[in-house]
């Protein structure tokens, strides 16, 4: 498979405010695009126009799959419901209509498995960690066998160990060939493990290696302050760049 | 207690009791879960308005409620669809006009062939053979709708936004909910009354909730639920003569106390231990 999304001139405006000007970027097959930027510069509504909840106002959106596994953030569902693990994984195999079969099943074992919640199966979803919330959200959208997987901000409300094991196991399905689009606000992971990476602030600026987003200017415009990234091998930390009466005022004290 | 079965209203009442339990029970499942307990609260004063209507204008007042609360509840689910009026609200403005409306036909009705207030409390003692026959036809229709569509109900109601992207059809399914509260509350008019019919699409699931670990366990205990308060209301309503409706609706009120103590027990052993 090639060519899996593009968007061309893509424009999306609410109650007349623009939210997303003249978006244009591609995503191909077995490629990892990385989405940045600050609250309410238009990444949800970037996703929610990929996987159809959304309708442009401009340009046109050229889908070349119907398999897409969206993994929303966690927050957005009723919990309380009386499911166990099993039966809300089970739900990324439903489709309209459809019978589900002993075949489903067997699909829900290998990728409750694959994200170390088969022992947890017959657990109500309710008791669950946000970690485990999250894994079983992948589960559910792997289930479905999607060409592109879409996580918005998948880290919000999951502890440390929790999102270190998320980024491993966003590694191995890498391995498998998915195309994945990840918005987060670690921007510190970002060249890690992405391929390319979107500066998105109502515009969206591409860029093909993932350390050069350092110099986008949504950083400054978005964010509000200079983010300089020191480089060493393969950790890249960052520190704050204080302007320069802050630090005239660090160095009289 | 055997010699009950010999009167035709008594079976009559257990054949209309039984179909009502288990569709009331199925409904209440989905509407407790999706947090709607006050649309049918609404809803069901709703129908108040079209049962006047049609006693107003000479018409069978069941088909009148039913056209009448249909409509309002296709009107509600659409106002509420795109969450241009908070749900709370659009209940509000629809309950409290259709009240309104209910009082004015009410009033210009000259002579009374019925009496009004039997609709608002009902009397599952005095349902007939056509009323079952009307009972039961639409109940099967709306059993085996919802038995096509159970999964998709379940999982709009656990994650709308997963469903849409998925190919399923939210609006229809949130359409289908609200007309099928319509359907099923002016169904239970006759027997349990527009006041008290919202406690049976509230209560026994809301019991059920509060001991299932799984929603197969919680629709299964919310059908049993509802089937064990129809049945021992219409026994203690004919043995004590007090009202069908009511003793229905208190005998699911004294279940839900008794699991929601129950459960609170466990729980404080569980903390002490």
């Amino acid at each position: 498979m090639g060519k899996l999304l593009e968007f061309k001139n893509v424009n999306f405006k609410y109650d007349r405010r623009i939210i997303l000007e003249d978006i244009n970027f591609t995503l191909n097959s077995n490629e990892f695009l990385g989405i940045i930027g600050p609250n309410g510069a238009g990444k949800t509504t970037l996703l929610k126009l990929i996987v159809g909840l959304l309708s442009p106002t401009e340009g046109t959106i050229e889908l070349h799959t119907e398999n897409i596994g969206y993994i929303s953030q966690i927050h957005d569902v009723n919990w309380d419901l009386p499911l166990t693990v099993f039966d809300a994984v089970l739900m990324g195999r439903y489709s309209w209509p459809s019978k589900i079969t002993k075949e489903d099943e067997k699909i829900i074992k290998k990728y409750l498995k694959m994200v170390d919640m088969y022992e947890y199966r017959n657990k109500e979803v309710k008791n669950l960690s946000g970690g485990q919330k999250q894994r079983i959200f992948i589960a559910r959208a792997l289930v479905s066998d999607p060409d592109i997987l879409i996580f918005d901000e998948p880290n919000t409300g999951v502890d440390v160990k929790a999102t270190d094991q998320f980024y491993d196991l966003l590694m191995k399905l890498k391995r498998k060939n998915k195309a994945i689009i990840l918005v987060t606000h670690q921007i510190e992971v970002i060249p890690k493990i992405c391929d390319r990476v979107g500066c998105l602030n109502r515009k969206l600026y591409l860029h093909e290696k993932p350390k050069e987003m350092f110099n986008c200017p949504v950083f400054e415009e978005g964010y509000g302050t200079q983010v300089e990234m020191l480089i060493h091998g393969k950790s890249i930390p960052h520190r704050v760049v204080k302007d320069k009466r802050n630090r005239e005022k660090d160095n009289n004290v | 207690m055997f010699e009950l079965f010999q009167y035709n209203f008594i079976t009559n009442a257990l054949i209309s009791g039984t179909i009502l339990a288990v569709v009331t029970g199925v409904l209440s499942f989905f509407i407790v879960l999706k947090g709607m307990s006050y649309f049918s609260v609404g809803i069901s004063h709703i129908s108040f308005a079209g049962v006047s209507l049609g006693l107003l204008i000479g018409i069978n007042p069941i088909i009148a409620a039913l056209l009448f609360t249909v409509l309002a509840s296709a009107g509600i689910a659409s106002i509420t669809k795109n969450k241009t009026i908070s749900e709370d609200s659009a209940i509000g403005i629809f309950f409290s006009t259709s009240m309104a409306l209910g009082i004015i036909f009410i009033s210009l009705i000259k002579t009374y062939t019925v009496d009004p207030i039997n609709y608002l409390f009902g009397d599952i003692l005095g349902i007939s053979k056509t009323d079952i026959y009307f009972i039961a036809i639409l109940s099967s229709i709306l059993l085996l709708a919802i038995y096509f569509i159970f999964k998709y109900l379940l999982l709009y109601i656990f994650d709308e936004e997963f469903a849409r992207v998925n190919g399923i059809p939210v609006n229809f399914l949130h359409y289908f909910l609200m007309i099928s509260m319509a359907v099923v509350i002016v169904l239970s008019i006759k027997a349990i009354g527009i006041v008290l019919i919202s406690a049976l699409l509230v209560i026994p699931a809301n019991s059920a909730y509060l001991i299932s670990k799984s929603y197969r366990k919680m629709l299964s205990l919310t059908i049993f639920f509802s089937l064990f308060s129809v049945y021992s209301g219409i026994y203690f309503s004919y043995s004590l003569d007090i009202p069908s409706g009511a003793s229905i609706v208190v005998i699911n009120a004294l279940i839900f106390l008794v699991i929601y103590i129950y459960r609170n027990y466990l729980k404080s052993l569980q903390n002490d231990s």
